[in-house]
């Protein structure tokens, strides 16, 4: 299966579960999910026989300020087919919650607790939400684009 | 009166001595953690009932500091993601921005990158056999390892000047042209070192004390290791192909013949066996790779001020020493990464280790934390 043959299969079997579908330039394939169906999305990419997204490569998000969102990014990867796709989903940056996929995917469980503690985001239903990396007494979410401290200096370009 | 003392005892155990469950803190500092990694382990007797795993004591923020560096500027950061093997995630970083940007490193340039991530990966199993051994109270193989690695060192420092954090596989290519006589030098350390593979089995594999130790402890089922993410030759020894060089081969993986170590178990001995036959194969591409060496030159022409292009990322992975290692960009247009993640092999192995220590004993935790060859600096990042 090439990307543009996933891309479209995924546009027609998942039509009313993603906002968009795109093979970027650089070769990838990019879904986009509804919030709401995000989970369920997430087990029948798993599940069906065609797609056997089995590995949790990755899964991280990215802030952007600008248009006042946070995405979940998760990277998968298929066994099997031998292939890679990327699916998106947008939380709100002012209250980010999104149901966890830590019950698809176990290794979920501790990318996901990093995503909290260095974005703040919260998974809902996750079994151990805690900091991961920073002390447990750390308020500041360190990786979002507006985070200052008093050790943290940005180098002037 | 022996009688009566047993019979006393034994009737104490059945009535008031029952057992009680404590906790044992394992680190941050013990040197069978390899690094500061700290380990809270609930125990009944010398059973354990539960491992968590406490992290980022070595949480140094590089993917903050790669957002504020320029793109070249990231490399030097990268050294610091894994040590053990500084090359292999020089190697991913620069892929990763080679793709995002369209960039080609010349031919001459992708061999000597192969040769330098295939002497890492013996250097880095080296140094996890002697420590595997050594968690496990053989001390002997961690000299014989040190050995031959200190060897593959010296050709890095002839090659960059460095001996632990090169900094060489660079954007575009490498750093510098490798000296006239490092083809024989590199070729006379391969003729040296295939007899000494053997020298290591003879010492380990079917050691008695070592097969007690490590065979059928620590299972990981296939479904298991998938589902958990735990990858490299950790998840190989439970019989699943999932080298990325195989399945998704990057450099010239696809034009060099090599097998993928398999085996069937998934318990620690299979880790190992995995590992020992992965370092003949490695031997193997080298050997292929040097000849195919041919001159030309060693990178590639680059713009004056390397920028990403504007709302474009990449999700690039490689097969690293550890297993599955990717490096995630997001590019805005400047000349810094919006977003650098580093998913590294190491952070899923270790998830992994709580699972597979239920129901050991204290002593095994060793075993099976030294057989998926963790690394703490690339756990905390």
């Amino acid at each position: 299966m090439t990307n543009e043959e996933m891309k479209t299969k995924i546009e027609s079997d998942f039509k009313d579960w993603i906002l968009s579908a795109a093979v970027s330039p650089q070769k990838e394939v990019i879904i986009t999910a509804k919030p709401a169906t995000y989970l369920s999305l997430c087990r029948d990419l798993r599940d069906k026989n065609e797609y056997s997204f089995q590995h949790l490569s990755c899964l991280t998000a990215v802030d952007y300020p600008k248009e006042n969102k946070m995405t979940v990014v998760c990277h998968l990867w298929s066994y099997k087919k031998c292939a890679q796709l990327t699916l998106k989903v947008d939380v709100d940056r002012a209250n980010p919650r999104i149901p966890t996929v830590e019950n698809v995917w176990k290794s979920a469980n501790w990318f996901e607790r990093e995503v909290f503690d260095l974005y703040g985001i919260i998974f809902e239903g996750h079994s151990d939400l805690r900091r991961i990396m920073m002390p447990e007494d750390y308020t500041k979410f360190p990786l979002r684009k507006d985070f200052t401290d008093d050790g943290f200096i940005v180098k002037p370009n | 009166m022996t009688d009566l003392l047993l019979s006393q005892i034994k009737l104490g155990a059945e009535s008031q001595f029952g057992t009680d469950e404590y906790v044992v803190n394992l680190g941050p500092q013990h040197p069978a953690t390899h690094g500061v990694l700290r380990l809270i382990v609930k125990l009944d007797g010398e059973t354990v009932k539960e491992t968590t795993p406490v992290l980022g004591y070595l949480h140094r923020s590089i993917e903050k500091i790669c957002e504020n560096r320029t793109y070249p500027q990231c490399i030097t950061y990268t050294d610091r993601v894994d040590y053990v093997s500084a090359m292999s995630v020089n190697l991913a970083f620069a892929l990763a921005t080679e793709r995002l940007m369209g960039l080609e490193a010349p031919p001459r340039a992708q061999w000597l990158r192969m040769i330098m991530v295939e002497l890492q990966r013996l250097a880095s199993h080296l140094l996890w056999m002697g420590a595997f051994a050594g968690d496990i109270g053989a001390l002997t193989p961690f000299l014989y390892g040190l050995r031959e690695r200190e060897r593959i060192i010296d050709l890095f420092e002839m090659t960059c000047g460095q001996r632990l954090t090169y900094n060489y596989i660079r954007i575009g290519g490498v750093m510098i042209d490798v000296l006239p006589e490092f083809v024989p030098k590199c070729r006379a350390f391969l003729d040296y070192f295939e007899p000494k593979i053997a020298e290591y089995e003879e010492l380990l594999t079917y050691n008695p004390i070592f097969l007690e130790r490590t065979k059928g402890v620590g299972i990981i089922s296939p479904e298991v290791g998938i589902n958990a993410g735990v990858c490299g030759p950790s998840l190989r020894g439970s019989g699943v192909p999932c080298d990325v060089r195989k399945q998704q081969p990057y450099l010239y993986y696809d034009q060099v013949k090599f097998n993928e170590c398999l085996e069937t178990a998934g318990d620690c001995w299979s880790r190992y066996r995995v590992r020992m036959r992965e370092i003949r194969e490695s031997v193997s591409i080298l050997r292929q790779c040097l000849d195919r060496l041919e001159p030309g030159p060693f990178e590639t022409k680059l713009p004056p001020v390397l920028k990403a292009p504007p709302a474009s990322e990449i999700y690039s992975r490689i097969e690293s020493s550890r297993g599955e290692m990717g490096v995630y960009l997001v590019g805005d247009g400047t000349i810094k990464p919006w977003k650098c993640k580093f998913r590294c092999a190491s952070f899923n192995n270790t998830y992994v280790l709580d699972q597979l220590t239920r129901g050991w004993k204290i002593a095994d935790i060793m075993a099976v934390l030294g057989s998926l060859d963790m690394i703490v600096p690339e756990v905390d990042r």
